[in-house]
């Protein structure tokens, strides 16, 4: 059952061609961005860093563009009434959804591959720090991928769905908690200075790109999946008790 | 068996379903007679679960959507008004994915679809996308997507809507054939539909249940031995008294 849902999410976006697109654009604007931005052919890409820097602003604008139909259209097409009276549990609806989604951005990641490839032909690469980049930009595109879900779910207009997924993603991506929590911590008894660092997605990341990944680096972004998942299951949850 | 007690549904200061007193059981099919805005989509959202009632008591053999949604819902096939499907897949794809999601065994999936697939003539158009269908077969599409798990209870939302005569003859045989074992409920608001299917009839209007019956029955609410002069008073007569 959460089967044919994830393969008719996933299908979804290549039957009416949005995948192709997206992937192009993807593409597109990450070779850009790797190139004219982080001087990709210039400074020393051992670990693609030129490439995987500028990944989280990226996705934060393109993920959204995969999410953003998955339950808006849904809703103005009349097909969430068939899909919620299906025998289905709301969480394996939020998460073959989720899991299709995120698949696709997947899909996009691996794109970089070839790149990756003639860069280890031409360069001495640190292969580990490289696969340690594509598991901070998986798990990133996690992130944002659940984000766009429960917004998604959350809007009947998919165009508004995106608008909001991409300013909510950029709040996440781009937010410095230093400067918010600080004032707060430094007043307390014992203040916990690890705190704005630890719960800062952008460092989060970056310990990836640096290739120092700790096993509660990979806790955060899970968890941070988890909790969006969740926002959207109980917004699921709403919908069935609203009408 | 269907029961419904004291089933009330507000939309904000709304009421449009008062006190409604209902049961059915298999071997029946019955007509859902109302003019626009009766309640009849409502009732219909609520037996299949797509929507929970403001007070009242729903159960079908003796379970109620609270604690036995999914248990239920394999027991219901609905098809809401206008038919939405996934425009995107074939005839046949959908079905499949409908066969998936009601966790059909193979050999089960394989003989009802056939059954399906001839009893609504929909082979020519097995391996064609939804969205190039005509209304009539996408109308049969839908349907034959209800009746492939077996559902003992069938509900549908103006399943007839849009058809030509000779498909209307044949939809109807179908459902005919089908409520020999199992429920069917329809709703429509062509009184043509109730003399033709000649079953139960049921009239809805303003929300209160104003007649159940045959449709002999409900003739003899005219002076003139027609159904519209009968649903005329019976509509009128309700309408009367709330004044």
């Amino acid at each position: 059952m959460w089967l044919a849902l994830y393969k008719k999410e996933l299908g979804g976006f290549f039957y009416n061609r949005s995948a192709y697109f997206i992937l192009t654009i993807y593409l597109f604007l990450s070779l850009l961005t790797a190139v004219f931005l982080g001087y990709y052919f210039v400074v020393d890409n051992s670990s693609m860093r030129s490439y995987f820097a500028f990944q989280p602003h990226i996705l934060l604008m393109i993920i959204p563009a995969i999410t953003m139909k998955l339950w808006a259209e849904e809703n103005k097409n009349g097909t969430l009434e068939i899909l919620l009276t299906f025998p289905i549990d709301d969480w394996t609806l939020v998460s073959a959804k989720f899991a299709a989604a995120w698949s696709l951005s997947g899909l996009m990641l691996l794109m970089s591959v070839p790149l990756a490839v003639s860069t280890a032909v031409v360069i001495d690469t640190d292969n580990l720090n490289i696969v340690s980049d594509y598991c901070g930009a998986f798990l990133a595109a996690g992130v944002l991928t659940a984000l766009g879900c429960w917004v998604s779910c959350l809007n009947n207009i998919p165009a508004a769905a995106y608008l909001i997924s991409v300013l909510l993603g950029w709040g996440i991506v781009a937010l410095n908690l230093n400067s918010i929590l600080a004032p707060i911590i430094y007043k307390m008894p014992n203040p916990p200075l690890f705190l704005p660092d630890a719960l800062n997605f952008s460092e989060r990341y970056m310990s990836f790109l640096n290739g120092f990944v700790t096993p509660d680096t990979f806790f955060y972004f899970i968890s941070f999946i988890s909790l969006l998942l969740f926002f959207n299951y109980l917004a699921v949850k709403a919908k069935r008790s609203e009408k | 068996m269907i029961e419904v007690k004291d089933l009330v549904k507000n939309f904000g200061n709304l009421r449009v379903l008062k006190s409604i007193n209902f049961s059915a059981q298999e071997g029946e099919l019955i007509t859902l007679l109302g003019p626009n805005g009766a309640g009849k989509t409502t009732l219909m959202r609520i037996l299949c679960g797509y929507m929970p009632p403001d007070a009242g008591i729903v159960q079908i053999d003796e379970m109620n959507f609270v604690s036995q949604r999914n248990q239920i819902l394999r027991r219901i096939g609905y098809m809401p008004e206008n038919t939405p499907l996934y425009s995107e897949m074939t005839v046949a794809e959908y079905l499949l994915f409908v066969g998936k999601v009601f966790a059909m065994p193979q050999k089960i999936f394989e003989k009802s679809f056939m059954e399906v697939v001839d009893g609504l003539e929909l082979l020519s158009v097995l391996n064609q996308k939804i969205q190039t269908l005509s209304k009539g077969y996408r109308r049969r599409a839908g349907i034959a997507s209800v009746m492939l798990h077996q559902p003992k209870y069938v509900i549908l939302d103006e399943p007839t809507e849009g058809l030509d005569p000779n498909q209307k003859i044949a939809v109807r045989r179908f459902l005919k054939n089908y409520a020999c074992q199992n429920m069917v409920l329809i709703s429509t608001h062509l009184l043509e539909e109730a003399e033709a299917l000649d079953g139960r009839v049921s009239v809805l209007s303003e929300g209160v249940l104003c007649y159940d019956g045959n449709v002999e029955g409900m003739r003899s609410f005219s002076a003139d031995g027609t159904l519209s002069d009968a649903f005329f008073k019976l509509t009128h007569l309700q309408n009367t008294e709330k004044e």
